[in-house]
């Protein structure tokens, strides 16, 4: 463990200072996480949700953080896991098969996501959308939030060169479906 | 490369370079007070588990308390019958029934005089002492 982090967690784990110094822990990651999670189950008050649970999460297990990894990478496993696990529940619970849900993901996509109206931009989000679900999660991290394969690595827990080829196997995925859309 | 670029050749590549941004719409002032929200979600989410604990170990000692005095009623109660029914049966045997040495010979079989002998053993020098003294040893040799 860094110095820092060893730092941060002593006063994390002190009753005194915990309170404080988990409002500095959400302040510091509350709008990466936010867009890790949103970037998995899409909509707003779902990313809000599953945001605010991984927090309820990491302070209620900060006990049981060993310190074998980073704090970086322990609380985005938590968010991972959360959103994950979010997403699958709700499909169980909507009963929604792929297809149909693929529909509403790129419908409600105009709706959830800023942009200036591009047809590559929509057709790549649109493309993204339909992906696999560890093939977009990997994609996500590394094209959209620049993760190093490292800690996406130690976040995911799979090695980088089976991450490397997940992404490439996704941005050629990519590239065909708007092609495909383009031409077709 | 450009987005421009990508549209006229006939394979689109992404580009890696000058990434297109994926950005949600986000309600505006969501990120303000989320600190609040979250540690008041703390709070929410402590109260009731402590709670249901206190709860469940009173529930656990009631239920331990119950058992405890049924069981410890149950046992009293036992022996008390015990002792009161030993205690009427000899009073009964002593007083009020005519049993004699010769009634009590005839009811006793083989494996009675054994349990006997186990649980009070009589020793050979007793019975020797018995025996020089008695007086009246006729009646014991005819029984």
């Amino acid at each position: 463990m860094n110095p820092e982090d060893q730092e941060f967690i002593r006063r994390l784990l002190d009753p005194v200072t915990k309170d404080e110094a988990f409002r500095s822990l959400i302040s510091q990651y509350k709008r990466p996480l936010y867009a890790h999670i949103r970037s998995i189950v899409i909509d707003h008050d779902d990313a809000d949700d599953a945001l605010q649970n991984t927090f309820v999460k990491v302070f209620q297990h900060l006990e049981s953080f060993k310190g074998e990894s980073r704090l970086f990478t322990w609380v985005y496993r938590i968010a991972t896991n959360e959103a994950l696990s979010f997403i699958r529940t709700k499909k169980r619970k909507t009963g929604i098969g792929t297809e149909a849900d693929h529909a509403r993901t790129l419908s409600n996509l105009k709706a959830d996501i800023d942009y200036d109206g591009d047809e590559i931009c929509e057709l790549l989000f649109q493309a993204v959308a339909v992906l696999p679900e560890k093939q977009k999660l990997v994609f996500n991290m590394k094209y959209f939030q620049e993760m190093k394969y490292e800690d996406m690595s130690g976040i995911l827990g799979t090695s980088v060169g089976a991450l490397k080829a997940s992404y490439h196997h996704a941005v050629k995925k990519i590239e065909d479906y708007v092609t495909r859309k383009q031409h077709g | 490369m450009s987005r421009e670029n990508n549209m006229d050749n006939k394979q689109f590549k992404l580009p890696e370079e000058i990434k297109i941004p994926m950005d949600f719409k986000i309600p505006e002032g969501y990120f303000d007070q989320l600190e609040d929200r979250v540690m008041a979600k703390i709070a929410a989410s402590e109260k009731p588990v402590i709670r249901m604990n206190q709860y469940r170990n009173w529930w656990y000692a009631a239920a331990a308390v119950v058992v405890l005095a049924l069981g410890i009623g149950l046992i009293w109660k036992n022996s008390v019958i015990e002792k009161t029914e030993n205690v009427d049966l000899e009073h009964y045997l002593a007083y009020h029934t005519s049993l004699n040495q010769y009634d009590l010979m005839t009811m006793l079989d083989e494996e009675d005089i054994k349990q006997l002998n186990q649980d009070l053993p009589v020793e050979n020098e007793a019975i020797e002492d018995y025996l020089s003294n008695e007086t009246e040893t006729e009646n014991l040799y005819i029984d």
